[in-house]
């Protein structure tokens, strides 16, 4: 069992902290959340009997929940301006790495729904069971999130 | 726009601290477990301890509590009889008797539920029982008067100042745990405290593997005294008109 948490932890260890970074904008609360998330794991016996793409799922499911939790917590809620710090959040190389920046600019869900619809390539379907919406609703969300980070980039671009 | 968003979580990596937090917390916790185990189990240990400990104090203290005596002489000097002796425990169902009531030796060592030194030769095997009482109601102090121990003269020792008969009375005194401090602190004087004496012998009396001291009273060089401590009960052999090996001879003989 051991050896099967590991390899899936070596597997989706980075996959699940970006999606926890995506979230949160947050290295402190990344780290909190990717670290409940595997001992969590760990503890599933159940979980890790399953094949990899479930449990890469579960992950995620679970990621999401937890980001969600911190989010909600009122300790959250008082010191979030202050954890937001710039030393708190991934200093990101534009020309080597691309859009971070940008996409961080974007709501949570457009954020997520990005995520797992470019990153990991779910379809439609898989992420509308991820995050419990319709398919019309991520359909809507990936819409807007697309065009909204048109709208930066071109602005960025005017800017320059 | 696909492959720039996808590259673009690339600078986001997990950390080796975090990944050694996970390692600790999930596949090396096992380690971890034990002596987390080990601790909880040693601080379990300790607070039992703790407890036994507040919730048994009184006969905790009683275990290690011991008393001693001895005899101090004319010179001064002091000799001890015993250190460390401990407190005899005494069956509840013993009898209380602020006054003497006489009881055999049987009757003695079935009503106490421990031994009593005898003698094959004794003259008669009845003796005083009294016992003294703690404020709480139980026994602290066990008194044994065995003035026939060795008579032959029918009763007519110390009669109108006649003394010449050998006899010889027991004095025992058993200190029972819980005993009160009235009780214990005669023992710590010495219970032959008053009137001038002088040593003659500590023997060892090989028998019983204690030592016994033997000595004489001033105001009456008839008696000789032995004094021992056996089995934590505490024995005067009082002799009149014994030699010191005579006495010792007797002594070699208790069972």
């Amino acid at each position: 069992m051991d050896e099967k948490f590991l390899s899936i932890f070596n597997l989706y260890k980075n996959d699940i902290y970006r999606l926890a970074y995506s979230y949160t904008k947050n290295i402190m609360d990344s780290d909190d959340v990717v670290q409940n998330v595997f001992v969590k794991l760990y503890k599933s016996k159940k979980i890790l009997e399953k094949n990899d793409i479930e449990i890469k799922k579960w992950l995620i499911k679970v990621t999401i929940n937890d980001c969600k939790t911190i989010f909600l917590s009122s300790w959250k809620r008082k010191i979030c301006s202050l954890t937001e710090k710039e030393e708190n959040t991934i200093k990101v190389d534009n020309k080597e790495y691309g859009l971070l920046d940008e996409i961080n600019k974007l709501s949570k869900t457009e954020r997520i729904v990005i995520f797992l619809y470019y990153y990991e390539n779910y379809k439609i379907k898989e992420i509308s069971n991820i995050i419990k919406k319709s398919e019309t609703n991520v359909q809507t969300i990936l819409y807007r999130a697309r065009n909204k980070l048109k709208k930066i980039i071109k602005e960025e671009k005017d800017e320059k | 726009m696909k492959n720039k968003i996808s590259d673009s979580y690339k600078s986001i990596q997990i950390s080796n601290n975090l990944e050694n937090k996970i390692m600790g917390k999930t596949i090396n916790r096992r380690k971890y477990n034990y002596k987390k185990l080990g601790y909880s189990l040693g601080l379990i240990v300790l607070v039992f301890t703790i407890s036994i400990s507040i919730v048994y104090a009184k006969q905790i203290a009683e275990i290690f509590k011991s008393w001693s005596t001895g005899v101090e002489f004319e010179d001064g000097t002091k000799v001890n009889i015993v250190e460390n002796a401990n407190y005899k425990e005494i069956s509840k169902n013993a009898r209380k008797s602020e006054n003497l009531i006489s009881m055999t030796h049987d009757e003695v060592e079935h009503n106490l539920g421990f031994h009593i030194l005898d003698y094959e030769l004794t003259t008669s095997k009845s003796m005083g029982y009294s016992t003294s009482l703690n404020s709480n109601g139980e026994i602290g102090l066990v008194h044994l008067w065995w003035s026939g121990f060795i008579d032959n003269t029918d009763g007519q020792f110390g009669k109108d100042g006649d003394k010449t008969g050998k006899v010889i009375s027991v004095d025992i005194s058993i200190l029972s745990k819980g005993a009160e401090e009235r009780y214990i602190y005669p023992f710590l004087e010495g219970k032959d405290a008053t009137g001038e004496k002088k040593l003659d012998q500590v023997y060892e009396i090989k028998n019983l593997n204690t030592k016994a001291v033997i000595y004489v009273n001033d105001w009456d060089k008839a008696r000789l005294t032995a004094s021992f401590v056996y089995d934590d009960v505490y024995y005067q052999f009082i002799s009149y008109n014994y030699t010191k090996e005579e006495l010792i001879e007797i002594l070699e003989q208790l069972k």
